[in-house]
């Protein structure tokens, strides 16, 4: 093995929890510290003094050290830290995909959900509670003494940590529950200019994003304010507030529920910010727990893992010279290229189970289409002896089972009338009684509840569409390199397969095309589905490209069958 | 590899530069005759009544004829065409209200709400209108390119000659195929292609003021169209018949404050598209199939006017409309800054394989190089990269035989290949072509003079991207003429092919063809 593959087996080995715990454990702790940061900008606008800058910041630095503040902030943080820990769960692994609305239901009213509920719901106020109390002014406490003995409630603190809960469980229900989809940014840049690149759009964004809830809790509040208002009363034995409130209190009630949406955000993004930012895979495997780039793409129970595999797959081809080196190397002893075998070979199991499940989620969708595919999905005679042997233990993909001996003798009997009558009618009454439960599914809901939703397979395919989108980029631009690079021919044999199962995928999402609900832009509804079919497809057609490109004087030596040929053929064309 | 560490160019423009070369060397063509293409380092001309590129080379021969002449333009329309044909009549004011605000937006709608009889109604008006005109203000202070109307904003930035004007705004050739995209004034673009008389119009509602067109690499389909309001991402299909691709072909790309877009380029790979608006100081990275963005902001300069790619996908130019422009590193989208003294940078290109940056400033008549530092081939690179770009080119403003060559430019491009130089100038309507060479630093040598037929000025040029003989440069005229100029060296040619044979190593081969012409040329 040359000196540039022992640089590489030299790198600290990792296993994935050691992977996961570390971009975690940084997540975490980078949320609760926001908080504390968040407070202290708070404190120092609340305590703004333009004429005494120097009292200004000292009595915001003494209030934020002051033991009341940390007797506030120590149940935050630890109500924060438990909900990021749990959230951590979330974004990090498998996430279930539910085929029935009952399924879904279920999922949504787990325990696990509850708990985050719960979080969601006490932070909001007690972040209101915590933030009115240190900052002073008319709302710093719930109760004021009145003239007579006893206290009297204040009605503008009790509605805005009101507005807290409201907010944290509008906050849970809209955006926490819908929204856990972790996306990889376009370009990535470093995490601190990620960081100052995106504070300003998030800010304004929460600006916008809590206007609905206030208004809806302001709609709440004047209709059930005033009972809530003598319960909360009754309860504590309180006096009726002294003063009506001003208009300014639904001012604070929109701008905390800017700041809670805030303080959530942040959280998620720095969730984003740390689980995406790639990680240099060591190629050779050192130990057995340790992972390596061509295992992790096909790391299916740890989402975060394969996708941040497939991420450093195209960033070595694309940057890294030495590190493509090490696939094009052969091992000492024995000369096998064991590392760019374990690469394709995970790869194409990836392509195939993906292509697998596309063609399954299609073809459900229109059983009626039995128009004769065989000759179009049979490109699998291109493979050598050496290489079929290679991947005996896959399915084959591209070719048709059973459909063409179906119909080789077909015998039909043609019974006497008269005999059948009474299997004729008991055909009947059983059609009858069919297509009585059939309704009756429809009419009790049965079939809303636990029929199987159309496209769970298509929307499960879609949402991994990054995978196949960052492997076909790798993949393709490590082969296109592999012309000057590849010394050993390494690249090559493998080449035909590769094409095949790129082509065939192709194929397989072409077929989406005819899906309705992704053939037109829909306001809203489905939209990450329809730009991701396209994304995915365009990522296939693009790597065909780029290998048809580079190897486009040698494509008519390589063993591909007609099928493939034809199919590659926009791709040379000279137009 | 770059760090991020900020280097500033200081140029010394005031002390005189020694010896450097100016536009006295070009030949001019004799009177009456027009150039029309170079072989083997000689300009050829020819009466320009029988003028015919296709009496000394074939290369070009079955090139698309374009010449798009004011009958073939689509009328602009403006939206109000049917409105000279009905009398005005009175009509309730709620009703004219929405008419103004249906027909002509918000903003009309308020000064008709002035007018109003209704007190409340015209006082609201006002007082919204007062609070607009402040908010204006405040981002006229932040932002002091708004203030211009876009279009003239876009005519002072543009790469293209006369923006507002020319017929033909922008000339785009595929990266693999004999395919061009003309953009025209009438907000049109036309695809042309050597296999086929069929040329697609690709027009829609959206597409205002088309500024810059960019094939996507890695695709033979699709084509992005920058214009006022954003960008439009085309893909026709090459065997299709529809003269007027609709709209559902089209992904549209738009984001509310980065406008008048200026410039777009694709990444080598077609994966990302990068655009630079004239009023947003932020480049934006866009995945186009997902319509996400990644911003690339730093501080300096309230717009980006130009940015480009480099051939080898490494680095990527981007010029401001103020006195920095940046030099990108792909791999990490680390900058560097450099700055100049005073205007902008008006146009750049790359050479040299990416290596070097050649751009003009739009207040000095002179080309500069700049070093760029990468992951350097050559070891003497090392001590030529510095911190100060060379001048090394003088482009002033002079009378050869009686025709005006040069002065500030307006346009610089390279040929894929970084051997030739195409300028256009802003005041002067000549097109100067050089050759570049790697000796002692990058040179310019004076080429050929192309001039058009009189009258014709020169609004856009670009150089055809797969010509095997050369180089093609394609030149836009003002009268909607696109005249191929080829370039072509025989001797090249068999260099090209032994190049080939060793397995596209080009990057390698390069110095080599630079150090035959440099035996040549001098």
């Amino acid at each position: 093995m040359n000196s540039n593959a022992d640089v590489f087996i030299a790198k600290p080995a990792f296993t994935y929890k050691d992977l996961l715990l570390r971009k975690l454990y940084y997540s975490v702790l980078c949320s609760v510290f926001s908080q504390l940061v968040l407070l202290l900008v708070y404190l120092l606008i609340t305590k703004f003094d333009l004429f005494h800058p120097i009292t200004w910041i000292k009595s915001t630095l003494v209030t934020f050290v002051s033991l009341t503040t940390w007797l506030y902030l120590v149940p935050l943080i630890v109500i924060i830290f438990a909900q990021s820990v749990i959230c951590a769960k979330d974004y990090a692994f498998k996430s279930t995909y539910c085929s029935t609305r009952f399924q879904k239901l279920i999922a949504v009213f787990s325990i696990h959900n509850f708990v985050l509920l719960i979080l969601h719901v006490v932070v909001g106020g007690l972040l209101v509670w915590m933030f009115l109390s240190l900052s002073g002014g008319p709302y710093q406490s719930i109760t004021t003494t009145c003239n007579k003995n006893g206290a009297c409630v204040v009605e503008g603190k009790f509605l805005l940590i009101l507005n807290g809960l409201f907010i944290g469980l509008y906050f849970f229900l809209k955006v926490y529950l819908t929204e856990k989809r972790i996306f990889f940014p376009v370009i990535h840049q470093g995490k601190l200019r990620q960081f100052k690149a995106s504070m300003f759009p998030l800010i304004k964004e929460c600006l916008v994003s809590a206007v609905a809830p206030s208004l809806y809790f302001m709609l709440f509040y004047f209709i059930w304010g005033s009972q809530l208002l003598n319960g909360f009363k009754k309860f504590f034995n309180l006096q009726p507030p002294q003063t009506n409130e001003g208009n300014s209190v639904y001012l604070y009630a929109w701008l905390f529920g800017a700041l809670y949406y805030f303080s959530m955000n942040l959280m998620r993004f720095f969730f984003n910010l740390f689980l995406t930012e790639p990680v240099e895979f060591p190629l050779v495997k050192q130990n057995d727990d340790s992972l390596t780039l061509q295992a992790s793409i096909n790391m299916n129970n740890f989402p975060i893992i394969q996708s941040l595999a497939c991420l450093d797959l195209k960033i070595l081809s694309q940057w890294f010279p030495e590190r493509r080196q090490v696939f094009f190397t052969l091992s000492q002893p024995g000369g096998h290229p064991h590392n760019w075998n374990g690469l394709v070979e995970n790869i194409l199991k990836l392509y195939a189970e993906y292509t697998e499940l596309l063609n399954k989620s299609t073809d459900t969708i229109q059983p009626e289409k039995s128009a004769p595919q065989s000759s179009m999905m049979s490109p699998a005679s291109c493979l050598s002896p050496m290489q079929s042997n290679r991947y005996r233990n896959f399915r084959n993909m591209s070719m048709t089972y059973g459909n063409d001996l179906v119909d080789i003798v077909d015998i039909s009997h043609q019974n006497l009338p008269g005999v059948n009558l009474p299997e004729t009618i008991f055909h009947v009454i059983q059609e009858k009684i069919i297509n009585f439960f059939n309704l009756l599914k429809v009419v009790l809901g049965i079939n809303f509840m636990f029929g199987e939703l159309p496209q769970a397979n298509i929307q499960k395919c879609l949402a991994n569409g990054h995978l196949i989108i960052q492997t076909s980029e790798g993949l393709s631009e490590l082969i296109c390199r592999s012309i000057i690079e590849d010394r050993f021919g390494i690249v090559q044999k493998d080449l035909p397969v590769v094409i095949t199962s790129l082509v065939e995928l192709k194929q397989s999402l072409e077929r989406l095309n005819k899906i309705p609900a992704l053939t037109r832009k829909m306001v809203g509804y489905d939209d990450f589905n329809y730009k991701m079919k396209g994304a995915v497809t365009a990522a296939v057609k693009r790597s065909l490209f780029n290998i048809c490109k580079h190897f486009e004087k040698y494509l008519h030596e390589f063993p591909l069958s007609k099928e493939v040929v034809l199919q590659l053929q926009p791709f040379v064309a000279k137009n | 590899m770059i760090g991020n560490t900020a280097q500033t160019l200081i140029q010394i423009s005031t002390t005189p530069i020694k010896k450097m070369r100016n536009l006295q060397d070009f030949e001019v063509p004799n009177d009456g005759e027009i150039s029309v293409c170079e072989i083997n380092g000689r300009m050829q001309s020819m009466n320009l009544e029988y003028a015919n590129v296709n009496a000394f080379t074939t290369s070009v021969e079955k090139h698309p004829k374009i010449h798009i002449t004011r009958d073939l333009l689509h009328p602009v329309s403006s939206g109000d065409e049917g409105r000279a044909l009905f009398l005005p009549v009175d009509v309730p004011f709620l009703k004219q209200l929405t008419q103004v605000y249906y027909e002509q937006g918000f903003y009309e709608a308020l000064h008709i709400g002035v007018s109003s009889e209704h007190i409340v109604v015209s006082k609201g008006s006002r007082l919204l209108l007062n609070l607009l005109n402040y908010v204006r203000k405040v981002q006229v202070i932040f932002n002091p390119n708004i203030r211009y109307s876009s279009t003239s904003l876009i005519n002072n930035l543009s790469q293209t000659k006369n923006w507002q004007e020319n017929t033909i705004r922008c000339i785009a050739w595929h990266p693999y195929y004999t395919k061009v995209a003309v953009a025209t004034c009438d907000d049109s673009v036309r695809v042309y292609s050597s296999e086929t008389n069929f040329t697609p119009l690709l027009r829609c509602k959206q597409q205002k003021n088309v500024t810059c067109i960019a094939w996507r690499p890695m695709s033979n389909t699709e084509v992005a169209v920058a214009h006022e309001t954003g960008i439009i991402v085309w893909n026709i299909d090459p065997n299709s018949l529809v003269a007027r691709p609709s709209i559902s072909n089209t992904i549209i790309l738009h984001r509310i404050e980065h406008k008048a877009v200026m410039s777009i380029v694709w990444s080598p790979k077609g994966d990302l598209l990068v655009s630079a608006a004239a009023c947003d100081n932020t480049l934006l990275v866009w995945d186009v199939e997902m319509d996400r963005t990644s911003f690339l902001k730093r501080p300096g300069g309230n717009g980006n006017v130009l940015i480009k790619w480099s051939p080898n996908g490494e680095k990527l130019l981007s010029c401001t409309n103020g006195v920095v422009f940046r030099v990108w590193d792909c791999r990490n989208w680390e900058c560097e800054r450099w700055t100049v003294l005073s205007g902008r940078v008006q146009s750049g290109c790359w050479a040299d394989n990416g290596n070097s940056l050649l751009f003009a400033t739009n207040n000095d008549p002179v080309i500069y190089s700049v070093i760029v530092k990468s992951d350097l081939i050559f070891a003497k690179d090392v001590e030529n990269a510095s911190n100060k770009a060379a001048a090394i080119f003088d482009v002033a403003k002079v009378d050869i035989d009686g025709v005006m060559v040069g002065g500030l430019v307006q346009s610089m491009e390279s040929d894929p290949k970084g051997r030739q130089l195409a300028v256009i100038y802003q005041e002067t309507n000549c097109v100067t072509v050089f050759n570049v060479v790697r000796q002692a630093g990058l040179q310019l040598i004076p080429s050929s003079l192309v001039v058009g037929l009189p009258e014709e000025r020169p609004s856009s040029v670009s150089f055809q991207q797969n010509f095997e003989s050369g180089s093609c440069l394609t030149i836009g005229w003002s009268s909607g003429r696109v005249q191929y100029y080829p370039i072509i060296y025989t001797d090249l040619n068999h260099t090209q092919d032994n190049c080939q044979l060793s397995g596209n190593n080009s990057t390698f081969l390069n110095p080599i063809m630079h150090s035959t012409k440099v035996s040549r040329f001098l």
